[in-house]
């Protein structure tokens, strides 16, 4: 027990705690590492993110003890890890959390709504194949908040810049674009 | 269209904004530059293989845009990217409402394409919002932004100052012996319950 909790807690620590992000001059935080979703169910989570967006595994832990229950203000509970990275980037990653033996309350289920409302959380992320992803998106049955459109038409553009929104298992929304071409003059 | 008008100064959330000249699409959208766009150079990269760059914000819709700017911008100290009002059917369209007008603004630590934050809020919405999540735990369905910072203990100072819901004051997760200081964290939840947690490096011994 633990020779695992003392693993779980050296592969957690490196990414986690020990960052090599610099803080920019005239700044007191740097670029957002990541946004964490604490998920209902991490290997749901993960066939998005991971199988579906192509992410890529940069942790995947089980931490439990009482430092990350204090740093939860938890009590007794566990956490299985998982961050996603674009390529090697140390900014911009996604957390996959799910909280285990959590038995404080029934979990509210997610919202499933087509339209965005007030106190929704969205993660955007830049692509390169809108029309692909979207595609995988809808055959998977995430409800789409809106398809691939054009928001704000750019005369001066021969490819529009074009998003497309929809919401993961949690009810975040998930925003992606693919960002237009100007004209060559 | 000839709706161009210049210096508008618009009432926004209860604020005066000075707001530039707006800009109109060829359809009825509509969008304000409260402040003039400060775009970071460079753009979005897509390593081998990849067809999804780094996140490139997370954004939350909150209950009053000046509110958070509160925390994110003063005390935070995050810069302002862009600070637009939306207007029209594009808006609506991609956010699958009707009839709702968005200011949206995007924070960001120095310059930087990647690892921003959106501050965006809803108006003419005709759903109210739940109460926000004030709780000092950790519950599924939370969703928090984690940012490394170099100031962890006046931040949290400040921040405990204003009446943010602490859910961790700053705490090592592990004691490593190979540092003469270790690296802490804390986690508190914004006034629309977004869990934030702040990250500190630590500083390894000289012989290291």
């Amino acid at each position: 027990m633990l020779k695992r909790l003392a693993l779980a807690v050296l592969v957690l620590v490196g990414p986690l705690g020990a960052t090599a992000q610099d803080v920019p001059d005239g700044h007191v935080v740097s670029s957002m590492t990541r946004a964490t979703i604490f998920v209902r169910d991490l290997d749901e989570s993960l066939k998005l993110y991971r199988d579906l967006l192509g992410l890529t595994t940069r942790v995947d832990t089980f931490v439990e003890g009482p430092r990350i229950n204090e740093i939860m203000g938890t009590e007794d509970y566990g956490l299985k890890a998982v961050i996603l990275q674009s390529g090697d980037s140390i900014v911009g990653n996604i957390g996959i959390y799910e909280i285990t033996g959590d038995d404080r309350s029934v979990v509210a289920p997610p919202s499933a709504r087509t339209d965005t409302v007030t106190g929704d959380f969205a993660v955007v992320f830049i692509t390169n194949d809108i029309d692909g992803v979207t595609q995988k998106v809808i055959d998977a049955g995430y409800p789409l908040i809106s398809p691939p459109m054009v928001l704000f038409p750019n005369p001066d553009a021969d490819v529009q810049t074009r998003e497309m929104m929809f919401r993961d298992h949690d009810g975040v929304l998930v925003n992606l674009i693919e960002l237009g071409v100007p004209k060559p003059w | 269209m000839g709706r161009a008008f210049r210096h508008t100064l618009l009432v926004l959330g209860g604020v005066l904004c000075a707001a530039q000249s707006p800009v109109f699409a060829q359809d009825d959208s509509e969008v304000t530059a409260l402040i003039p766009m400060n775009r970071p150079a460079g753009g979005p990269v897509f390593q081998e293989g990849m067809n999804i760059a780094p996140m490139a914000r997370a954004t939350i819709f909150v209950r009053d845009i000046e509110e958070s700017l509160k925390l994110y911008r003063d005390i935070l100290g995050l810069k302002p990217m862009f600070d637009n009002y939306w207007k029209g059917s594009g808006i609506n369209a991609i956010q699958g409402t009707q009839g709702v007008e968005l200011r949206a603004t995007v924070l960001m630590a120095g310059s930087s394409v990647g690892g921003n934050i959106g501050i965006y809020q809803l108006f003419n919405s005709p759903h109210e919002a739940p109460p926000p999540r004030q709780t000092p735990d950790t519950r599924p369905g939370d969703f928090a932004i984690v940012w490394p910072t170099n100031d962890i203990y006046r931040l949290t100072a400040e921040i405990e100052a204003a009446g943010y819901p602490i859910v961790s004051p700053p705490v090592s997760l592990i004691e490593r012996e190979e540092y003469a200081v270790q690296p802490v964290e804390m986690m508190f939840r914004d006034r629309d319950g977004v869990l934030v947690n702040l990250v500190q490096a630590g500083v390894l011994k000289e012989d290291n």
